[in-house]
């Protein structure tokens, strides 16, 4: 028979280290995590608000529009005060902001598909198997967020639900799937007040006490840790900012009718008592066919709430410690297609910043009159290419992120952002 | 270091050791041997249970660990009922059971061994076998339940040999599709052609190497693997046994993974031909570095199956063998569950090696390799750890309290809740009903509490065990406010108060539907101050039943 020979007592070691850190991560996670966030920035940005057009926005009908050749359609261009931003006739209230806002004209990457496409967007890394990467709000929400703040510190206004993966679930967005309607379980159930409520938890105290002390402290820890922030949040005087009751008419209307104004109210609402992450996500720009129509449209839905946003934190004071950012998947073809559409372009296209930092009134990258020139070889020719690596490194440095920190996932390390990605400082100087 | 450790485990699983017991390792456990076997040789799941428990306690003792002590009925029986049917027992079933108690004769080894037998043999066994696999096999994505779940739920109520299951889930049998005990899918597809659903090609061919082998090789199809030997080229090479029906497109911007035919090759030369018309020009090769060879009448992708599943390949059943090590004991030999990886050292990989053999020896007979470890002392002790076992995550001294999955805890609240076994659908046709059944579907009301459930866990796979509790506040909001026990409707609460008036026999009642034990003294007594206490009506009963399932005890298994 073989001996084998086995250092076991290294892999005790190793083993009980390993252990001993699995059953403190959730009492200590969040307080370590408390220590690492409370750490002094040098950032004036607290607040992002990330603008997610799900689909795919055509850039031609919305930021680099070329009226009069052969691939324009009938989009037209508005003049605006900054050289270079010209957005679709569709978007008049934005383009008079053409100040306030950074135009990326020349946004490129390689997944021309929506889900891949969508994870790189959101989280500046492509789709692996073997990881799970946060997105933008849950990567704010554990950067600038307070851990032990009542609301939630990533709220998301529609969308499916996208996990924070390895900065772990404290770090989820909260997802509200019609903005504006009553949020649902987060009010007492009928017949169930305050009172009797209190009288249920007390009675579910009494009834984990002999399960914490003799087998899972942590577990009951942890539970009831989750059952605080839920009920703190039920009674939060805070909660009436997920509803509009209360907003003054002129707001509203200053912001416009449809679910996305709604969205950008509660959104600003929320900032403004110290939510740092908000992403609103409105859906509808996968135009392969009648593109010039449904474009133009779903351009008049955006336009005023979104240029009353900008107006509303402005006139708060809020603007520049809000980085506003307007993105989605990838652009679309150039060339229209035989439904009057355009499919899936990543080649180049189009993300607006503005708010907290931006270097705002410019514009970064240049396509030609065709939408995008190919070179001899059939990639595309676009000037200043900027990919999502980049941008995210860019994010990072204007809220000073901790990029060097190693962050472990699974058992691999992981950066908030790509270690070797340049930032773009053309974005933010 | 001193180098002088030689694994005692190698002898005690090899040869049993008839150690008299020499030390009184806890309160009335002696260490014996409790069978007179010789070596483990895949016939007597007792030999392998006792080599198990014997290697483990000698390390133990070793170390100076002195292990948990074996756990009282009542909590076995709550374990062994969440761990191979889903949920926790019933009222009902606690009483059958008699925590306790023992008949003329009968030792608890006997009667907890009976228990698990009558389990094993139980439609819910099968049921959530597929449940958990099929999670595993679709990481929660795509549709239903996942790949493969009802053809699972026919395999495991049939205890089909596990490398059978996983080679017709690789490579279905053309010619037996959609016949009922072969491992199709609602689409009559096998696990691949779902995985094509999912338009990623990388994914598509990683994902059984993942799932199977524990092996990462979707890094490699953008760059080489960063620690692992597989290079790009290794993978195009693994990716050309899919290649030949996967037809992967690029139309405009977007690739479409479409699954045609499996085509059949005269030689070599033959699919290297097809390959080329494929767009890429690589024949296969299996990932351990094996060239493939032409094999008439078989398709390069049965033969991948049968590679993947073959008795030889020790990643096959190594892989398997960690994945139900890892669910019952709450950590495996390694960790994560299926990343072998050249810098991931299993724990002890001696018994690794003897365990993954001893499965494939049974004829992979997973019921086999769940009696060895259900019946295991290893497997029934106390998780409540002691001074000396605290840290102790590689030797088993003591159980783990786990986190239970979505789809535990949807199972849990049905059992106890009561509303679909209550409120039977009307005008609804036997068809139907056994339709829902085997795709896991069934009333609005599970509908609802799957929507809702999907939300709190935020579809995250990633929820598992003590590193990663979810503490998404969406779930207590779920709990507390939720529509649990919606009015119009009858449920367990109402059943147990027309079935006594006795205030606490209703009390008793409810703590063993909702928590699937009966409450200790301390409990009871707490029941009883509430009562006392209560002038309100009757919905102290409601709030009992929702306080209990709003109790940290109620998500976890200890």
């Amino acid at each position: 028979m073989t001996e084998f020979r086995v250092n076991r007592r290294d892999f005790l070691r190793t083993g009980a280290y390993a252990g001993g850190l699995m059953v403190t991560t959730s009492f200590l996670g969040s307080t370590l995590a408390a220590q690492e966030t409370a750490r002094k920035r040098n950032s004036k940005i607290n607040h992002v608000i990330l603008l997610y057009m799900e689909g795919g926005p055509s850039q031609l009908e919305t930021f680099d529009p070329k009226p009069g050749t052969k691939n324009g359609g009938p989009t037209k261009a508005l003049k605006t005060e900054v050289p270079g931003f010209t957005p679709a006739d569709s978007l008049p209230y934005i383009a008079k902001r053409a100040k306030d806002l950074l135009l990326i004209k020349s946004m490129s990457t390689r997944e021309g598909n929506h889900s891949r496409g969508a994870y790189l967007m959101r989280t500046g890394y492509a789709p692996n198997p073997t990881i799970k990467h946060p997105s933008l709000g849950s990567i704010v929400a554990q950067q600038l967020g307070n851990p032990d703040f009542e609301l939630p510190n990533f709220v998301k206004l529609r969308g499916a639900p996208f996990p924070a993966g390895y900065l772990g679930v404290d770090n989820n967005p909260f997802v509200i799937n019609r903005p504006g309607a009553r949020i649902e379980n987060l009010d007492y159930a009928k017949g169930v007040d305050k009172d009797r409520m209190e009288r249920r938890m007390k009675l579910v105290r009494e009834m984990e006490k002999d399960f914490a002390k003799e087998r899972g402290e942590d577990a009951v820890e942890a539970h009831r840790a989750m059952y605080e922030k839920a009920r703190r949040l039920m009674d939060s005087p805070l909660r009436k900012k997920f509803y509009l009751d209360d907003e003054p008419g002129e707001t509203r209307k200053a912001y416009g009718e449809g679910q996305f104004a709604d969205s950008l109210i509660i959104a600003r609402r929320l900032i403004e008592v110290g939510v740092p992450a908000i992403e609103v996500v409105m859906g509808g720009w996968d135009t392969h066919d009648d593109n010039f129509k449904r474009s133009a449209d779903l351009c008049k839905q955006i336009d005023q709430p979104w240029a009353a946003l900008i107006d509303d934190l402005k006139k708060r004071k809020l603007y520049d410690s809000t980085l506003v950012i307007w993105m989605g998947e990838f652009g679309r073809t150039p060339r229209i297609s035989g439904t009057s559409g355009r499919d899936h372009w990543p080649n180049n296209f189009c993300v607006v910043l503005g708010g907290g930092g931006v270097n705002a009134g410019t514009v970064i990258g240049e396509t030609d009159e065709e939408g995008a020139g190919r070179d001899g070889r059939g990639n595309p020719l676009v000037k200043d290419p900027v990919s999502p690596a980049e941008l995210y490194k860019t994010l990072g440095v204007m809220m000073d992120w901790e990029m060097n920190k190693e962050f472990q996932a699974g058992n691999r390390p992981m950066w908030l952002t790509e270690k070797t990605a340049k930032p773009v400082e053309k974005i933010f100087k | 270091m001193t180098p002088k450790l030689i694994v005692p485990a190698v002898a005690a699983l090899l040869v049993a050791v008839c150690l008299v017991a020499s030390s009184q390792l806890a309160e009335g456990q002696k260490r014996k041997s409790r069978t007179k076997a010789t070596e483990v040789n895949g016939k007597d799941w007792r030999v392998l249970r006792d080599a198990l428990d014997e290697a483990f306690e000698e390390m133990q003792e070793d170390e100076g660990i002195v292990p948990a002590p074996i756990v009282d009925d009542g909590t076995f029986l709550r374990r062994v009922y969440l761990d191979l049917t889903g949920a926790p027992p019933s009222p009902a079933e606690i009483a059958e059971f008699e925590p306790g108690k023992l008949r003329r004769k009968q030792t608890q080894e006997e009667k907890r061994e009976a228990l698990v037998e009558q389990l094993l043999a139980s439609p819910e066994f099968a049921d959530h076998m597929a449940t958990w696999w099929s999670t595993i096999m679709s990481e929660r994505r795509g549709y239903g339940r996942g790949p493969s779940y009802q053809a699972l739920r026919d395999a495991f109520a049939a205890n089909t040999p596990w490398d059978k299951v996983v080679n017709n889930v690789l490579a279905p049998s053309i010619s037996t599709r959609g016949k009922r005990g072969e491992v199709v899918t609602y689409y009559g597809r096998g696990y691949i052609e779902e995985l094509a659903y999912l338009q990623d090609f990388g994914y598509l061919v990683g994902m059984p190497v993942k799932v199977f082998l524990g092996r990462q090789v979707g890094c490699a199809e953008c760059h080489d693997h960063p620690y692992d030997p597989y290079t790009q080229d290794d993978f195009e090479a693994w990716s050309a046994f899919f290649k030949t029906f996967v037809d992967v497109r690029q139309v405009g911007d977007e690739s479409y993974i479409s699954v045609g035919r499996e085509m059949q090759f005269r030689n070599t030369a033959d699919l290297e031909r097809q390959l080329q018309l494929k767009g890429r020009y690589k024949l296969p090769r299996y990932l351990d570095g094996t060239d493939w060879k032409l094999e008439p009448g078989k398709s390069p992708r049965q033969q991948m199956a049968d590679w993947v599943t073959s008795p030889e390949n020790p990643w096959f059943r190594e892989m398997t063998v960690n994945r139900y090590m890892d669910y019952f004991m709450g950590i495996g030999f390694v960790t994560p569950v299926d990343d072998f990886n050249a810098l991931n050292d299993p724990t002890i990989p001696v018994i690794l090696r003897v365990l993954g053999k001893d499965f494939a020896d049974s004829g992979f007979d997973t019921r086999y390799l769940v009696r060895a470890i259900v019946n295991s002392r290893m497997y029934q002790r106390m998780s409540a750890p002691n001074p000396s076992n605290q840290t102790d995550r590689m030797l088993y001294s003591r159980q783990f309290v786990r986190e239970l999955s979505p789809e535990v805890i949807e199972r849990s609240i049905l059992k106890a809740t009561g509303i679909e076994r209550l409120n039977p659908p009307k005008g609804i046709s036997k068809k139907q009903a056994e339709m829902n059944a085997a795709y896991g579907y069934g009333s609005p009301y599970r509908a609802q509490l799957r929507a809702l459930l999907t939300q709190a866990y935020e579809g995250d796979p990633a929820v598992k065990d003590l590193d990663d509790r979810n503490t998404n506040p969406m779930r207590a909001l779920m709990f507390m406010n939720g529509d649990l026990l919606p009015d119009g409707q009858d449920n367990a609460v109402k059943e147990i108060m027309r079935r006594t008036a006795d205030k606490m026999k209703r009390g008793e009642l409810i703590f063993q539907t909702v928590l699937g034990r009966s409450p200790t003294e301390r409990e009871r007594e707490i029941l009883r101050v509430t009562f006392v206490r209560w002038t309100g009506g009757e919905e102290v009963y409601e709030d009992l039943f929702l306080a209990l399932m709003n109790t940290s005890e109620f998500f976890n298994r200890h």
